[in-house]
């Protein structure tokens, strides 16, 4: 199941943003990695990891004593195509209803 | 929670507005080819005629004001979503503002899920 409020919600925090940005663009980093460049401590930047992981958005990987995270986007895409989905079908529903209502 | 919301503003008073929302006969004529629905809170909401008919319940009625149902696709209720219909004035007529809300999460589309399990 993908929850696009839990997609969205894990997306509104600036510095959680960054840091699945940073994921995404570096292919895969640890959160030790992550830190070193953003003006937050290892901690954090894993609790935001751990948060983004909860909405699917990265996954984690043992790779030998290190835990290494890869950015996901299908939560995205299958986020916004329910967005898209449900609001074109109001889109075509009101266009009738405005019809009926036209019509008198 | 994800919500998609559409606002139109019709050229009609609330309680002609308030019926095109809740008489069946008139739902028929929008919402989908064949609509069921009690107006009344507890009471039943089907649709049909259409690729993915749905059942539901009206969860609150305030007359002119307020509609707001829970339906999901059949046997599917795990995808149920809400849909509120909220009634103002307008100086064209009556405005409504449609909000749907996913409750428990959407099913991820069948294209991710292969990728997503070869992530695993």
């Amino acid at each position: 199941m993908i929850d696009p409020g839990a997609v969205f919600g894990a997306l509104a925090d600036d510095t959680r943003r960054t840091v699945f940005v940073r994921v995404a663009a570096s292919g895969q980093a640890t959160a030790s990695e992550l830190a070193r460049d953003l003006p937050v401590t290892r901690q954090a930047v894993a609790k935001h990891l751990s948060l983004l992981a909860s909405a699917g958005l990265v996954e984690s990987e043992r790779v030998g004593r290190e835990t290494r995270f890869h950015a996901r986007s299908e939560p995205l895409s299958d986020a916004i195509d329910w967005m898209t989905s449900i609001g074109g079908r109001w889109d075509e529903r009101l266009a009738r209803l405005a019809a009926l209502a036209d019509s008198g | 929670m994800a919500s998609v919301t559409r606002e139109i503003v019709l050229p009609a008073e609330r309680d002609e507005t308030w019926r095109w929302l809740t008489d069946p006969g008139e739902l028929s004529r929008w919402l989908a080819p064949e609509v069921e629905l009690e107006p009344w809170e507890g009471g039943t909401v089907e649709t049909a005629g259409e690729p993915d008919p749905r059942t539901g319940i009206v969860e609150r009625l305030d007359e002119n004001e307020l509609l707001r149902i829970r339906w999901w696709p059949l046997e599917d209720e795990d995808a149920a979503t809400t849909v509120e219909f909220e009634l103002d004035d307008d100086p064209a007529g009556t405005r409504v503002r449609v909000t749907e809300t996913e409750t428990e999460g959407v099913p991820a589309s069948s294209s991710a899920r292969p990728r997503a399990l070869a992530c695993a």
